[in-house]
């Protein structure tokens, strides 16, 4: 197993030094997994903890109880080294493309920031492996001097994704990564996620509330509410005949 | 072409920018442009009103007052810089601690800067000069240590907000170092406000350096500064009044021009007055 989350709990919790407020249950005994080459998608409502189920395995929010694991390896208890091989065998993509970028830098020095960290590429051929990058992500290399807010939310994906993959990473962490695109860059977005994966053979996890994506794009699905898995399967079969009211209602909906 | 200012955003900077760079002028280059010596005493003229010779007029002991208000300026300059730097560099740099570690870190660093802040300067300056003795460095270092609160409160809110942004994030995720982030993706984003915070933390420290001196704990005479000469003045304030209203109007002009330039420069960064 690529990634193994067992019995994850998150409470969100307001409060400071000496106050402790009331919590919201974000995450409420989680546990999934996921093999290396599948694609899993995860689908529910705003608030159903999809997106902290997300951060977690990003190592961004720390969870309360529970384990995670990559490779084997708890993603918790990982020292420094261990931590920036996981960073650099796991990436993700997010929501927004006009805040995915620093405003300050060009859209190509933030996909050679891959690169030299990773040190595996001369410094002098830098520009050239981001320029391959660009262009498998179907954008015009010349673009690398562009300053992010030049270019269109589409293309700020794409970038975003060339990015990602700057790394070479195993697994790709999707959160909703067409619902700020207009309707007919969503699916261009899409083909070329699944076009790469045959080509950087990369795991995927996709969190999004748009069903038609998750069916697209998945061979599994977890459905989440309020914090907890309510149904998993395979997508097929789960879009077919879905056992729970919620994912019934979830179908319908995306019809 | 100054109807191309656009003046909603450029108004007060242009407006306020010509008094500044006056005060700094007339203080860089006291020691040239100043008519006397302003520590040299004649007996000659002493409570003298403003006249073609002393255009200020001159005090108990016959110094010439324009002299002795721009060389006092030097003081108020210096003091303001070295405070304002004090407090905004360590400002900054708990601000950034606090919101780059978070949780008892942020806590603790911020609960302390609070007791910081409950401290009036003036009651701070005292502590310390009745320790270390009275002297401009230790005004210069209580005022600077009463600045760092209110940058540290501005400097973590400032990259809080930055650090929510998913270009943050997506550095995080590709394992760029801690200090790398820091510096690179979240000061840049924070040293604008600084600044605006710095040009009206400026002002108050011009005002609270007079305040110190005029209560005998900043510069010591015959060192002229506004406080003190405004002090001294207060003995003659029906036969001389020029003695306390000449220190005073530099001090109203200086504190009012900076406060304009900080409102100015907020304007300047404030991307809704763009365009």
């Amino acid at each position: 197993m690529l990634v193994a989350a067992r019995n994850l709990r998150k409470t969100f919790r307001s409060g400071g030094l000496f106050r402790r407020g009331a919590g919201v249950l974000a995450l409420d005994d989680v546990s999934f997994s996921l093999a290396e080459g599948e694609s899993l998608g995860v689908v529910g409502e705003s608030g159903s903890g999809k997106s902290t189920l997300l951060r977690t395995i990003l190592r961004l929010t720390p969870y309360d109880a529970g384990s995670v694991t990559f490779d084997g390896a708890e993603i918790a208890a990982m020292d420094r080294g261990a931590l920036r091989r996981f960073r650099q065998r796991v990436q993700p993509v997010f929501q927004n493309p006009y805040s995915t970028f620093n405003p300050r830098f060009s859209v190509g020095a933030s996909i050679a920031l891959g690169f030299e960290l990773l040190g595996n590429v001369d410094k002098a051929d830098i520009p050239g492996e981001v320029a391959r990058l660009l262009d498998d992500v179907g954008l015009d290399p010349d673009l690398a001097s562009a300053l992010p807010h030049q270019l269109s939310g589409g293309q700020r994906q794409r970038a975003a994704i060339a990015r990602a993959l700057a790394v070479k990473p195993d697994l790709l962490l999707l959160d909703e990564p067409t619902s700020a695109l207009d309707v007919s860059v969503q699916a261009q977005v899409l083909n070329l996620f699944k076009d790469l994966q045959g080509r950087y053979a990369f795991s995927l996890m996709l969190v999004t509330h748009d069903l038609p994506v998750v069916t697209f794009m998945c061979d599994n699905v977890l459905v989440m509410k309020s914090g907890a898995i309510v149904e998993r399967g395979e997508t097929g079969t789960l879009v077919r005949d879905p056992e729970s009211d919620y994912t019934r209602k979830l179908v319908s909906s995306a019809v | 072409m100054l109807r191309r200012i656009n003046w909603r955003r450029y108004g007060l900077v242009v407006v306020t920018l010509p008094v500044v760079i006056l005060v700094f002028v007339a203080s860089a280059f006291a020691p040239v442009i100043a008519p006397y010596d302003p520590y040299a005493l004649d007996v000659l003229v002493m409570l003298e009103g403003p006249s073609e010779k002393h255009l200020l007029g001159t005090d108990e002991l016959g110094r010439d007052i324009l002299s002795r208000v721009m060389q006092a300026s030097r003081i108020s300059i210096v003091v303001g810089l070295v405070a304002v730097g004090i407090g905004a560099f360590g400002g900054t740099l708990i601000g950034l601690l606090a919101a780059w570690f978070g949780g008892k870190i942020d806590a603790v660093l911020m609960r302390f800067m609070d007791i910081v802040f409950c401290f009036p300067a003036i009651l701070l300056a005292v502590i310390l000069m009745a320790n270390l003795g009275t002297s401009v460095l230790n005004a210069m270092l209580a005022i600077g240590i009463i600045f760092i609160p209110g940058f540290a409160r501005l400097t973590r809110a400032v990259a809080q907000t930055v650090q929510r942004q998913p270009f943050l994030e997506a550095a995080i995720c590709l394992g760029v170092p801690g200090r790398r982030i820091v510096l690179r993706e979240i000061l840049p984003n924070v040293i604008g406000p600084v600044l605006v915070e710095a040009a009206v933390a400026f002002s108050y420290a011009v005002l609270l350096e007079s305040a110190l001196s005029f209560l005998g704990l900043g510069a010591q005479p015959p060192e002229p500064s506004w406080g003190n000469m405004i002090n001294t003045g207060r003995g003659f304030i029906d036969q001389a009044p020029w003695i306390s209203l000449a220190p005073g109007v530099a001090l109203f002009l200086t504190v009012f021009s900076f406060n304009l330039l900080g409102d100015g420069l907020r304007d300047v960064l404030d991307p809704k007055l763009r365009g």
